[in-house]
């Protein structure tokens, strides 16, 4: 992505900005879930080897923490919720049979909520 | 005076760029990585008021920038906000070690946002405005005996900064710490306050440049008698410091007091040749937070006033002592 130090200037109609900035940002972030979706699919079958596990979870670990960040200021809340506890599920993972099964459970609760707000966006 | 927003999500830089403009923020400036943002403070093409930084982010974390930042003489007081999904004491700890001000967590709450924005930019107008202040605060961190009294002069009931003792902060860092703690679990903390006895006498009796030799002296010695605990410690004025503690955490002050002495002995303070004056520090009773006022505020006047009790009880006793003794006697 290009670097952006850039300034942006004040607008008149700041409400209406706003609300334009919100739906624009929630456009792009939900259309982003088509490659995203697929990014996360992979990841989940990746958790699954011992050999990638570690990897697949940072990056996971990754895409949800940017998710928590912004998905409920953009009224997505149930997907920021499940995000955020994928997240706390990675951070304190102890390789075992039960936690992996609840991680697998969550990642397919998040892939669930991304399909529908993709769907729902169309 | 313009803003430096760095987070690596182009969303939240998106997001951040209505919100703030909504709130009549014009000059804004963003970056995508700790190593942009570094760059733009180094160059001095703009004069920031105010940063806001993400934590986490590829290459260097909003932690690491913020500690970088603070650095550059030019920014060693200028807010800096945290504005982060990491909610957890660690990072909240870490962010306020390396120097922030304040800390926010995502998703973004506007409201919040313009109030802690709103307070950054009162406190960057009154650095600007009381420079003398500023110049003051620096001639007695660099311990510049040669400056006039009134270069260096602070009152009694400043709370000066301390600098570069571990684990503590300044005194609007440490009620906006707690702030923050008391959104997490609110009464997971407790405080206890730290006071120098017979404190205006020490502070007529000294130069403004001994007499914070003297407070971080006694501000190093409460770091290293509570090394162990991970506290987090401020100056809050008055010859007072309040450290914030674990809320299960049960210390015995009787032997806090002690440890403290023997610290300060070491540190060559007592009858030693810096400052041949007898300082003794008096430990206040813990308290915790209250389900009925989690304030910061309070809990820090509540802490400080357990130590004002304490101290007046000793020196009522040690005017009574010699006469007790001279009737044993």
């Amino acid at each position: 992505m290009a670097p952006m130090p850039n300034r942006k200037k004040h607008c008149p109609d700041l409400e209406y900005q706003i609300a334009r900035t919100l739906q624009r940002t929630k456009q792009r972030f939900v259309d982003d879930f088509s490659y995203k979706i697929p990014e996360i699919e992979a990841l989940q079958i990746l958790i699954q080897n011992e050999a990638e596990r570690s990897n697949a979870l940072r990056r996971l670990a990754f895409i949800t923490h940017q998710f928590g960040g912004i998905a409920a200021t953009l009224s997505l809340q149930d997907i920021g919720d499940c995000a955020a506890e994928i997240e706390q599920l990675i951070a304190g993972f102890n390789q075992t049979p039960m936690q992996l099964c609840s991680l697998s459970e969550r990642i397919e609760t998040l892939l669930d909520l991304m399909e529908d707000a993709l769907v729902e966006a169309l | 005076m313009t803003l430096l927003v760095v987070d690596d999500d182009r969303n939240i830089l998106d997001l951040m760029a209505a919100i703030l403009a909504s709130q009549g923020h014009e000059d804004v400036v963003y970056a995508q990585s700790g190593e942009e943002a570094l760059a733009l403070v180094n160059q001095g093409q703009y004069k920031f008021s105010t940063f806001f930084l993400d934590i986490q982010m590829p290459g260097m974390d909003g932690v690491e920038l913020c500690g970088r930042i603070r650095a550059s003489a030019e920014h060693r007081r200028t807010p800096i906000i945290m504005l982060t999904s990491m909610r957890d004491k660690a990072h909240v700890d870490a962010a306020f070690l390396r120097g922030a001000t304040d800390y926010l967590t995502k998703p973004i709450d506007t409201t919040e946002l313009a109030a802690r924005l709103h307070v950054a930019q009162l406190l960057f107008d009154e650095q600007q405005t009381s420079l003398s202040a500023i110049r003051r605060e620096e001639n007695l961190r660099l311990g510049m005996s040669y400056k006039s009294y009134s270069e260096t002069h602070f009152d009694l009931n400043d709370a000066v900064s301390i600098y570069d003792v571990p684990r503590v902060i300044g005194s609007l860092e440490m009620e906006n710490y707690l702030h923050r703690l008391s959104r997490g679990k609110r009464f997971m903390c407790g405080a206890i306050c730290f006071q120098i006895q017979k404190r205006e006498r020490l502070f007529s009796m000294t130069s403004p440049l001994e007499f914070y030799e003297i407070l971080t002296d006694v501000a190093e010695a409460i770091f290293e008698t509570l090394r162990s605990y991970n506290v987090m410690i401020s100056y809050v004025g008055n010859g007072q410091y309040v450290a914030i503690l674990p809320r299960t955490l049960q210390l015995n002050e009787e032997e806090l007091e002690l440890n403290l002495s023997l610290k300060l002995r070491e540190f060559g303070l007592i009858d030693g040749d810096t400052v041949p004056v007898d300082a003794t520090v008096i430990v206040g009773e813990s308290v915790r937070m209250s389900m009925f006022d989690a304030s910061p505020h309070a809990l820090i006047a509540r802490a400080t006033a357990k130590a004002e009790v304490k101290c007046a009880e000793r020196s009522s006793m040690s005017r009574l002592l010699p006469k007790s003794m001279s009737a044993r006697g």
